[in-house]
């Protein structure tokens, strides 16, 4: 059920694939006189923030003609130079992924399939450049919304007293809920909805979703909610002693807690980019 | 020729086969081992403690047949024995055997397959196969456990301890025939030993309250720290055969009579009183 990893020949590394968030450079016009000033402006804006981040360059806004007139060299040069470092394209045209590869980038698929719940793009944004922390296919606003809808899913739902079960709410993402304790050593993901624990999560196990963690039982080992970069993910659980916690990317290692909240029934949130941890009610297993 | 037995046979007992294991070293898997397959033999079930430690075999030792011991569990995998050779039979209970694990070779030779075939072989002729784990989650581990229909996992009122049995109990619902095969689940059986009660009322130790709540799987009993087990183990008598009773040996026994589904109440969890006084402040 968890990738424990096998004890198999040793070998001396391991080849895993892994969600990991990443900067998006979406680019909407290709004009070196526009891009390069505001791309430069921006950057320098931040540049402590953006210092050494790997970058994505998003040209599915461009058309091939546009794409052609982008010089994918010095792009890649200029952004170095901006302090962040790009790693690969995605959606560039078929005609124009030899020139992509010669300039010492990755090619990545297009990710057209997996956006297909996008919100219709702002029409108000006339920049040409927009940075932005990509985000699992954004419904993040309207799921926010409403964030009763898929208990209410479940409910209606036969009691499901197996391991792992994925409802799909609607346009929400999948929910996934796991009934058993999550033991030292395992790994539960929820790739892209929220995740939902009827049980404990013990020291030793580690919990990640792209939305949500809820855990009905005690946290002692790691949760990691918004693991796509959504700042609205939340984490709550019954009894709050993690080992780490975090929400999209931004994290807390136990020894650093407050000692008033450890044990308590906590939400964390993401405010003002650092956690905050909000004492929802006690509870005692034992009653 | 085993497998013609197996059809031949079927209608034969099938013994059930029980694990014991913890993760950590050093907590009690081969005395538990040991008191627990002693204890059902006096029970009256016909019973096997295999010794799964290759290349560090203790069971014998507790057992004290360390000097009976000719074939061995991998000899009988690898064909230059019987099995009826390698099985060792205890002198003091009738029904009780034990098949030791093989000190010389390497833990790799512990084929799947081939420990497979002798569980299956003892199944036809015993009522439960005990299985002793060695520490740790390499293979010998995870073959000891592979077959299991029951688990004992033992651990020590000690947090270390309580999170690699995490982790084993994890690998017990992913990593055995019954996961592999979609059967019923391992059975598992929370076994705490050298358990203190004095210390765990001074907070030195964890509450046999506070693992069965972590480890959430059914709580079978607890071994009192106690010095007969390491005088039992020194002369070579499993706790539950010693000539004089003996806390720890009432407690596996305790076990022992819950395991095969009868109640018997928790024993040692509770401090002695110390005086009168005591218990007037107490309650």
């Amino acid at each position: 059920m968890n990738p424990i990893s096998p004890a198999n020949k040793t070998s001396v590394f391991e080849l895993k694939g892994s969600v990991i968030t990443i900067l998006v450079l979406h680019i909407k016009e290709t004009d070196a006189d526009s891009l390069y000033p505001q791309l430069e402006k921006k950057m320098n804006q931040a540049r402590s923030f953006f210092k050494s981040a790997p970058l994505l360059i998003d040209l599915s806004a461009v058309d091939e003609e546009q794409q052609a007139a982008l010089d994918f060299k010095y792009l890649s040069h200029k952004l170095r130079s901006l302090g962040v470092v790009p790693v690969g394209v995605r959606g560039s045209a078929a005609g124009q992924k030899e020139r992509v590869l010669l300039a010492g980038l990755g090619l990545l698929p297009d990710i057209k399939t997996e956006r297909t719940f996008d919100p219709p793009a702002d029409p108000e944004t006339l920049e040409t450049v927009s940075v932005k922390e990509e985000k699992p296919p954004e419904p993040v606003a309207p799921e926010e919304e409403k964030l009763p809808a898929p208990v209410a899913e479940k409910e209606e739902k036969p009691p499901e007293p197996s391991e792992t079960v994925t409802s799909q709410a609607g346009k929400t993402a999948p929910t996934k809920i796991v009934a058993l304790p999550v033991r030292s050593g395992q790994q539960v993901f929820a790739p892209e909805g929220d995740l939902i624990i009827l049980s404990s999560v013990n020291a030793g196990a580690e919990v990640l979703a792209a939305g949500n963690i809820h855990i009905y039982g005690a946290l002692r080992g790691r949760a990691l909610a918004g693991i796509h970069g959504d700042t609205t993910a939340r984490i709550f659980s019954l009894q709050c002693n993690p080992e780490l916690v975090a929400v999209a990317g931004e994290y807390v290692v136990n020894e650093l807690l407050d000692e008033r909240i450890i044990n308590q029934s906590v939400m964390v949130s993401l405010e003002n980019g650092s956690l905050k941890f909000d004492v929802v009610g006690s509870f005692n297993p034992a009653s | 020729m085993i497998e013609q037995n197996l059809t031949e046979e079927s209608e034969q007992k099938s013994a059930r086969v029980i694990v014991v294991t913890s993760g950590k070293g050093g907590v009690g898997k081969t005395t538990t081992s040991a008191a627990f397959a002693a204890g059902l033999a006096v029970r009256g079930y016909k019973t096997v403690v295999i010794d799964f430690d290759v290349g560090l075999r203790n069971l014998d030792l507790i057992m004290g047949c360390e000097r009976r011991v000719v074939y061995d569990l991998l000899n009988v995998i690898h064909g230059e024995g019987s099995l009826n050779q390698a099985l060792i039979k205890d002198k003091r209970v009738s029904n009780l055997f034990i098949l030791p694990a093989s000190q010389t070779r390497d833990k790799d030779a512990l084929s799947m397959d081939g420990v497979g075939e002798v569980i299956a072989t003892l199944q036809q002729s015993f009522d439960f196969i005990v299985c002793d784990s060695p520490a740790g989650i390499e293979k010998g581990a995870m073959t000891a456990m592979y077959f299991a229909d029951e688990a004992l996992v033992v651990t020590n009122p000690e947090i270390s301890s309580v999170r690699d049995s995490d982790r084993i109990i994890g690998m017990l619902a992913s990593k055995t025939r019954r996961a592999e095969q979609d059967l019923e689940p391992v059975k598992e059986h929370l076994v705490i030993t050298r358990y203190d009660p004095l210390r765990v009322d001074k907070g030195d130790m964890l509450s046999a309250d506070d693992i069965h709540e972590i480890l959430a799987i059914p709580f079978l009993g607890v071994v009192p720290e106690s010095k007969w087990v390491l005088a039992a183990s020194n002369s070579g008598i499993p706790v539950t055969l010693t000539e004089e009773e003996s806390d720890a040996g009432e407690a596996y026994f305790d076990m022992v009579d819950r395991f095969l589904g009868q109640e018997r109440p928790f024993r040692f969890l509770d401090a002695p009183r110390r005086s009168i006084f005591s218990r007037l402040f107490r309650t």
